[in-house]
């Protein structure tokens, strides 16, 4: 069976166990501590170790859903998990202090991944925060990553739909940057 | 002055001072019908024409007619047509004309239909249409909106049921006088599915409300606008918040609308919003209006011959779009294309690619590379394994999309 292991990154209180949840058609399994840490993000537990969903697509194919801890202190587990990834959903909230700064942070840990597969960057709590705006986003991704095209969303982690757009399109890029690459190859 | 001039050609207005555009636009409104030469006025260098002042560097593109404004102690550019100032009616008119019989021999090289525009002026429309000042919006008496406005209807020219002209569309009945609009049918529900689906509904009006926000856009000024639907409801832009409101669902706006008009004005940056921020995304109604527009064939704006890029994804989680629409997005967005090389990239129709472009032209998400000696692009999916389809379609399958 093919797995297509996806992860889902970004600060403490971004929405991605909330995120896998939408996804996932199975029960998400969840490692979570209490937090300690209410001036990041005010809520009660905080992923420690992974948060774990899947989509069974067919008999040939599983899409395992990953979401890794958001404290730097748990960024062991970012290594273990990168290796086996094709795709990344990079969650931010937009009510961050410096949200820019969070997506160059996990931009820099993670970037990598748009080389083995793609990414796509989900902004969420736009609707508390109405800025930084996606263009801004958008500006900072071509700074970083010159040349590489990011899509990037707003996005509510509980709505299922917009979790399900923000995936298909990560697949679609995926798979459309391997097409492109692939004629380019014939061409040459 | 009624409302019943057709305009073939837009004339863009580039560096003149407002009172300068607001002569040009009265003069257009009173005079030109009866001269038989009315135009579509817009504050944009992208028009048929352009008038120019004689003393700002400028190039028009081939396209493009260029008009040079010689203000008092200026002299003429030889070999350029020029108006002087203190601008007269007659004047105008002398020299649109030329610049009516310069467009109408050219031959350009895409193949854009004649603009099909009921101009209508001020005491025309509605009261009613009137611009609407919100509580608090800081000024005590009505901001009419003068500036840019072009006031749209849609062209009667109706079609029979098999899709043939109708009988007042030849030629023999083209000069009739249009009498009353047309009775507009009441609401009907309709299905907001597919983005790109029932395009033929779609108002011709609505091509030149493209062309106009467009415009507007371009001009990159603090502007705000409506979009008023007879019978239905206003549609509010504040563009310096890239906010909407409308009450009303926009596929059954533009479904039902058969008298729209569009008034633009530019406003300081400290004024007050005329939405109910946050609004709807102005992306959204661009999304929605450039997809459905023109009918299948590229907007008046954009060149066969180029290709483009995006500059970022359309914000997918708020737009009504289809599962194409993210192979459409993923192929444009990691190369430049024509609308042909879209369509195969993506697997969808020409027309729709088409479409596409022009949704993301008006959106403003498109970079452009002119550069007619790269190769065509050709695109061949890759050999599926057995089992068919990759990731995505198996996905798609699977999620019901």
């Amino acid at each position: 069976m093919a797995e297509h292991v996806i992860l889902f990154a970004g600060p403490m209180g971004a929405g991605k166990t909330t995120a896998i949840e939408s996804l996932s058609e199975i029960e998400t399994i969840r490692t979570e501590a209490t937090n300690t840490d209410r001036e990041t993000a005010d809520k009660d537990t905080t992923t420690v170790a992974l948060d774990y969903g899947e989509i069974t697509v067919s008999d040939e194919d599983k899409v395992r859903l990953y979401g890794v801890p958001g404290q730097r202190r748990f960024n062991f587990m970012w290594t273990i998990l990168k290796e086996r990834a094709v795709g990344l959903i990079l969650l931010v909230n937009n009510d961050a202090a410096d949200p820019i700064e969070e997506l160059d942070a996990f931009l820099e840990e993670f970037g990598e991944l748009h080389e083995k597969g793609g990414i796509v960057v989900c902004v969420t709590r736009s609707d508390v925060a109405p800025t930084p705006y996606l263009d801004k986003y958008a500006e900072r991704i071509r700074e970083v990553m010159p040349g590489r095209m990011i899509p990037v969303f707003t996005a509510d982690a509980r709505n299922a739909d917009q979790m399900r757009t923000a995936l298909m399109s990560l697949i679609a890029n995926i798979e459309m940057t391997a097409m492109i690459a692939g004629n380019q190859e014939r061409a040459a | 002055m009624g409302f019943v001039t057709k305009a073939r050609h837009s004339l863009g207005l580039v560096g003149l001072s407002p009172i300068e555009c607001a002569k040009i636009a009265t003069f257009i409104e009173s005079e030109a019908e009866d001269a038989g030469c009315p135009w579509l006025v817009l504050h944009s260098d992208s028009c048929d024409a352009l008038i120019v002042p004689s003393d700002v560097e400028f190039s028009a593109d081939p396209y493009q007619v260029l008009i040079r404004l010689v203000r008092f102690g200026n002299q003429p550019i030889d070999g350029e047509l020029c108006i002087t100032t203190p601008l007269s009616a007659a004047e105008l008119i002398n020299i649109l004309k030329k610049a009516q019989d310069n467009l109408s021999t050219r031959s350009r090289s895409n193949d854009v239909a004649p603009m099909k525009v009921k101009m209508e002026d001020w005491g025309a429309v509605p009261a009613n249409d009137r611009h609407h000042v919100p509580a608090g919006f800081g000024t005590p008496t009505p901001h009419h909106m003068t500036n840019g406005s072009a006031a749209l209807k849609t062209e009667a020219w109706p079609v029979t049921a098999d899709g043939s002209p109708h009988p007042a569309t030849q030629p023999s009945a083209m000069h009739a006088p249009v009498q009353q609009p047309h009775p507009v049918a009441p609401p009907q529900p309709v299905t907001a599915n597919a983005s790109h689906g029932d395009a033929h509904e779609f108002s011709a009006a609505w091509d030149q409300i493209a062309v106009a926000l467009y415009s507007i856009v371009q001009n990159s000024a603090p502007a705000v606008a409506e979009i008023r639907v007879e019978n239905l409801d206003m549609i509010r832009i504040d563009f310096r918040f890239r906010a909407y409101n409308s009450r009303i669902p926009l596929e059954q706006v533009a479904a039902n609308g058969s008298r729209i008009a569009i008034r633009s004005t530019l406003v300081e940056a400290f004024r007050p919003p005329i939405v109910n921020l946050p609004g709807e995304s102005l992306d959204k109604l661009f999304w929605f209006i450039g997809s459905q527009a023109f009918h299948g064939t590229g907007a008046p704006w954009l060149k066969p011959e180029d290709r483009y890029r995006l500059r970022r994804w359309p914000n997918f989680t708020e737009l009504n779009h289809a599962v194409a629409d993210m192979r459409a997005a993923a192929a444009i967005g990691n190369c430049f294309l024509n609308a042909a090389e879209l369509a195969s990239a993506a697997g969808i129709s020409v027309e729709s690619a088409t479409r596409t472009l022009n949704a993301y032209s008006l959106m403003g998400l498109l970079e452009i590379q002119t550069d007619k000696t790269a190769a065509p692009a050709t695109f061949k999916p890759p050999a599926q394994k057995e089992g068919g389809g990759g990731l995505f379609s198996k996905l798609r399958t699977k999620l019901g999309l």
